[in-house]
């Protein structure tokens, strides 16, 4: 049985709170509201509004909110709007970013 | 991956609404209202909420009002509120505390003997040509 959490494509979730502290969280649908999880990927197409926080963040979709996290790697299909927290930030050519980054204290 | 069906895995916790679903496995613990095609409540699951569905296979616990055309409850599973089923099938050792509704629908039985009657007659049909051919 795997311990994966996965929205898919088709699926849109409104004022969800999802909490996997030891587990993955892949999004490819839409998502509002927020997310606690050790991993959490928000694939291409995707759409998150709210708060993510988890220990490694993959943002390859769009992204509305506040997101908190020890690694955090944002790709070139990437949009992401709002306050990135992070002690280590990946960014790759293309990606589009609107907002503030700062370090987690 | 992107053909892969909706999951709540196990340890994970969920809150809100869940639509646009085709099918979603649950493992972990849910609140939710869903409307779907088919929902799967795993053997460790906790449900609580609403579901509408075409198949719902209970292993787990399960609180609220649930409708489905098909409903499976294995020997693991725990029901409590209400359940409307058009088909149903539990195995033993499924618990059930529980209002159980069948959800005689008129329309549904209508079309049904419509369709039945309309295979008489082409079979009638069948038989008359078959004679003519022997003729």
């Amino acid at each position: 049985m795997s311990e994966i959490t996965y929205i898919s494509k088709e699926v849109s979730v409104v004022e969800g709170v999802l909490t996997a502290e030891d587990s993955k969280v892949v999004v490819a649908g839409s998502f509002s509201g927020n997310i606690n999880a050790n991993e959490v990927i928000l694939e291409e197409g995707s759409k998150f509004e709210g708060e993510v926080d988890a220990r490694i963040i993959v943002i390859e979709g769009d992204l509305k909110g506040k997101v908190k996290s020890y690694q955090l790697k944002v790709s070139h299909t990437a949009r992401v709007d709002g306050e990135l927290l992070t002690n280590s930030i990946e960014v790759a050519s293309g990606a589009e970013i609107a907002g503030s980054i700062s370090r987690v204290s | 991956m992107s053909d892969q069906q909706s999951s709540i895995g196990s340890g994970a916790k969920f809150k809100g609404k869940i639509t646009g679903a085709k099918a979603l496995e649950i493992n972990g613990d849910v609140e939710a209202d869903i409307d779907i095609g088919k929902i799967t409540i795993g053997q460790d699951a906790h449900f609580k909420g609403g579901i509408k569905a075409d198949l719902a296979v209970i292993s787990g616990i399960y609180e609220g009002t649930m409708q489905a055309e098909s409903i499976w409850l294995t020997d693991t599973s725990r029901v409590s509120g209400e359940i409307r089923y058009q088909s149903l099938q539990m195995d033993r050792g499924a618990a059930l505390n529980c209002r159980v509704v069948y959800n005689w629908d008129d329309t549904d039985q209508k079309s049904k003997k419509s369709k039945t009657k309309d295979k008489t007659v082409e079979t009638s049909d069948e038989i008359i040509e078959e004679n003519i051919e022997n003729e």
